[in-house]
């Protein structure tokens, strides 16, 4: 027998102990401004600055290899925080190795940044995502991220194979091989579609079920 | 003036009491701030291994998709819509959260994977049964997984 510790993740259910929260952190990669779950280009090194929300007391910064903790400084009542990534090679920098971005503050509020990266190997294929209320052309990677339950869809013009993981919703076919749809999970899940030259997708589902309030209760602070 | 002196010796004698009603109310509200910070602490605890989790799905996929084109081609049929054979799971009706019990997947299934839906995955071998231990009670689902396609499932109920 064997174990993983690779957790499952419930199909919507209308109550859960175990919500995932959509709280997005706002940032500044190679200059340009962006928030929350991103897709950005691969780099050897990218630089990012993070907007830190009011009384950040933790920040973590995780990826498939790595976890920083950076020093904050309250007393100086520090804005944001910059942080140069440098993917280590063979391990940070192919297939997927997302970035994620976490800050707590005092007041118990949490906000996250989710950064993926694309891969270009020459063997990306080119589909249309639909996400979120739109549809987008999109080759080798693509993200999205929306309240679980709601469908994501996939199409091709090329014969094509899907697979996700089992603990994930699963995948319905519309037309044979070529148009797809599932449900947001709760949390993250990874979908790949793979077509007869090996060419391949690489499609993650951020679903979340609450939206956290950021703003603190009026009155004293 | 007498009045006045009643006044105000009432007010001195309220004073501290709404004082320690401000004490008390500070004392519930900073309470309650650690307790989301602690909630929050958790949260992202819990993320720490979402990366790794992400490549994980995705490798795996990539290795599934890789499999099935490899029998396609071969001229074989798609293993993942391949209809599954009747798989039975045996398990008891309820289970003691603490203690193992014994679960029998008929006929044997080696090589798919017995999900006891808290988080455990056991890959089964050539025979039955399996002892699976669920650490929470509850309404709990096994599976029976092959390639992505579900070969059986009963509810088992923590006791």
């Amino acid at each position: 027998m064997s174990c993983t510790t690779t957790p499952p993740l419930d199909p919507v259910t209308p109550s859960h102990p175990d919500p995932r929260f959509r709280a997005d952190l706002s940032f500044t990669a190679e200059g340009v401004k962006h928030s929350g779950f991103v897709l950005l280009p691969r780099r050897s090194s990218t630089k990012f600055v993070f907007d830190l929300p009011r009384e950040t007391e933790m920040f973590l910064i995780n990826t498939c290899g790595r976890e920083d903790v950076p020093i904050l400084y309250p007393a100086a009542n520090q804005k944001t925080l910059e942080y140069v990534y440098v993917p280590a090679m063979e391990k940070e920098n192919m297939g997927s190795c997302a970035l994620f971005a976490t800050a707590v503050t005092a007041r118990g509020e949490f906000y996250r940044a989710v950064v993926d990266f694309t891969n270009s190997t020459g063997k990306d294929l080119p589909v249309r995502l639909f996400c979120n209320g739109k549809w987008a052309d999109v080759v080798g990677a693509g993200i999205c991220q929306t309240r679980a339950g709601i469908p994501v869809g996939v199409q091709v013009d090329v014969e094509t194979l899907a697979e996700g993981p089992v603990e994930c919703p699963p995948i319905k076919e519309l037309r044979t091989r070529r148009e797809w749809e599932m449900p947001s999970g709760k949390g993250l899940c990874g979908y790949d579609f793979m077509d007869r030259d090996g060419r391949l997708f690489r499609l993650s589902v951020l679903g979340y079920t609450s939206i956290l309030n950021i703003f603190p209760k009026e009155g004293k602070k | 003036m007498t009045l006045w002196i009643l006044i105000l010796q009432f007010a001195m004698k309220l004073l501290p009491i709404l004082y320690q009603l401000k004490i008390i109310r500070d004392q519930a509200e900073l309470k309650e701030l650690q307790r989301r910070f602690e909630v929050a602490v958790q949260e992202a605890e819990k993320g720490a291994l979402d990366s790794v989790r992400l490549r994980e799905q995705h490798q795996d996929n990539v290795d599934r998709l890789r499999s099935r084109w490899d029998e396609i081609k071969k001229g074989n049929p798609d293993p993942a819509t391949e209809k599954p054979t009747s798989v039975v799971i045996k398990a008891p009706a309820t289970f003691t959260p603490t203690e193992s019990f014994v679960v029998e997947v008929i006929p044997p299934q080696p090589g798919a994977d017995l999900f006891a839906d808290d988080w455990r995955m056991y890959t089964l071998g050539n025979t039955s049964p399996h002892r699976v231990l669920l650490q929470n009670g509850g309404e709990r689902k096994l599976r029976v997984v092959r390639a992505g396609v579900e070969l059986a499932a009963v509810m088992v109920k923590g006791a």
